[in-house]
């Protein structure tokens, strides 16, 4: 629990910077449509509290992301680490993964009937390798914005990455904007793994409300998600906040 | 669970998340596209292709950070404080920016004339 002053400190240092986003998010668990203008840079500092009976995990990613063209954006994912608490047993602070991910967008969430877009990433480390493709689908109505993903990945974990895990995930999310800086919204999660792409898991679902702010370069959104199911020995709870600065 | 549903009703039963929400629902915030930009077709004096192409920049730029609002929203002094800083964060080339202007004005145009008109 000691990380959780530090994680709150950089957070609104990030927010408090006072010029510095051209493509803020409005969710923290759902990507939405939108890429990032051609020629747009922007850094993203995420952080994860994930709660459990067993352990308290702090999770943190730096992100790069650039706009290639006014439909593809290339992020790199620069460093994603860990810092674990167990219950029992010790501490333990990793570093993951770095990584690259890549989004075209196909059409409009505001002048076309759908916004439809594709979502790969690629993730590298020493104790894990991971393929992920996501499908994100968008529609904006007035101040109000709808987004679904749906979430293939797989995982190859370990030593010699040989622990292998499918997971399926549909992820939606609600947003309105009160004002040009403020939204306001809710996001649903639902995870399901198939440990050997063989046994599939518990069906998993996390909810909760999220929150955004922006304010000309800058922004930040917030998102906790409570578990809606009773799945012993998983995530109770998980809160994101992920700050940006436009350059 | 509970202490979720205990949440979620206090934020709803508390002042201001009743009227955040109160707010969200009766202000609706759910305007046609049409009402937002109205079509290049519709406009007096029709459009070239910069106007057309500024109506696309509108709606798809702009909701990059916020949601689209109505042109017929803000007055042409109005605009002309807005566009410019609005083109910056957009990234926006001088051609853009133009292109956005010259949708602006006509849209602006159209709504004078009809006013005049009736």
């Amino acid at each position: 629990m000691k990380l959780i002053p530090l994680c709150l400190a950089t957070i609104t240092g990030i927010s408090l910077i006072p010029d510095a986003v051209a493509h803020p998010r409005r969710f923290a668990y759902s990507y939405d449509v939108m890429t990032m203008p051609k020629g747009g840079v922007e850094f993203e500092q995420w952080a994860t509290w994930k709660h459990s009976d067993q352990r308290e995990r702090f999770e943190f990613r730096s992100e790069l992301e650039f706009g290639l063209t006014d439909h593809d954006q290339l992020s790199i994912y620069l460093s994603d680490w860990r810092h674990t608490e167990n219950e029992i047993g010790p501490d333990e602070t990793e570093w993951r993964t770095a990584g690259l991910s890549w989004v075209h967008n196909f059409t409009d969430p505001t002048a076309d009937p759908l916004g439809v877009a594709t979502y790969l990433e690629t993730l590298v480390g020493p104790e894990k390798f991971a393929l992920e493709g996501k499908l994100l689908l968008q529609k904006n109505i007035g101040s109000w914005s709808f987004v679904y993903n749906g979430v293939l990945e797989a995982e190859w974990e370990g030593d010699s990455y040989d622990e292998e895990v499918g997971v399926i995930e549909n992820i939606a999310g609600i947003s309105y904007q009160i004002s040009p800086s403020f939204s306001v919204g809710a996001e649903v999660l639902h995870e399901i793994e198939f440990e050997n792409w063989s046994d599939a898991g518990d069906h998993m679902i996390y909810a909760g409300p999220n929150i955004a702010f922006r304010a000309k370069s800058v922004s930040t959104v917030l998102a906790g998600l409570w578990q809606a199911t009773d799945v012993a020995g998983e995530l109770d709870f998980q809160l994101r906040v992920i700050g940006a600065i436009d350059f | 669970m509970s202490s979720v549903f205990n949440s979620i009703s206090a934020f709803l039963t508390h002042r201001w998340g009743g009227l955040a929400v109160g707010a969200a629902l009766l202000g609706g915030g759910c305007v046609s596209v049409d009402t937002i930009a109205p079509p290049v077709a519709t406009l007096s004096g029709g459009g070239g292709a910069a106007v057309v192409e500024g109506r696309r920049l509108y709606l798809t730029t702009c909701t990059k950070c916020h949601s689209a609002e109505p042109v017929l929203d803000f007055t042409a002094a109005q605009w002309a404080t807005i566009l410019p800083e609005m083109a910056e964060e957009s990234h926006f080339t001088s051609t853009q920016t133009a292109a956005v202007e010259a949708y602006i004005q006509a849209v602006l145009a159209t709504a004078s004339t009809a006013t005049e008109t009736r």
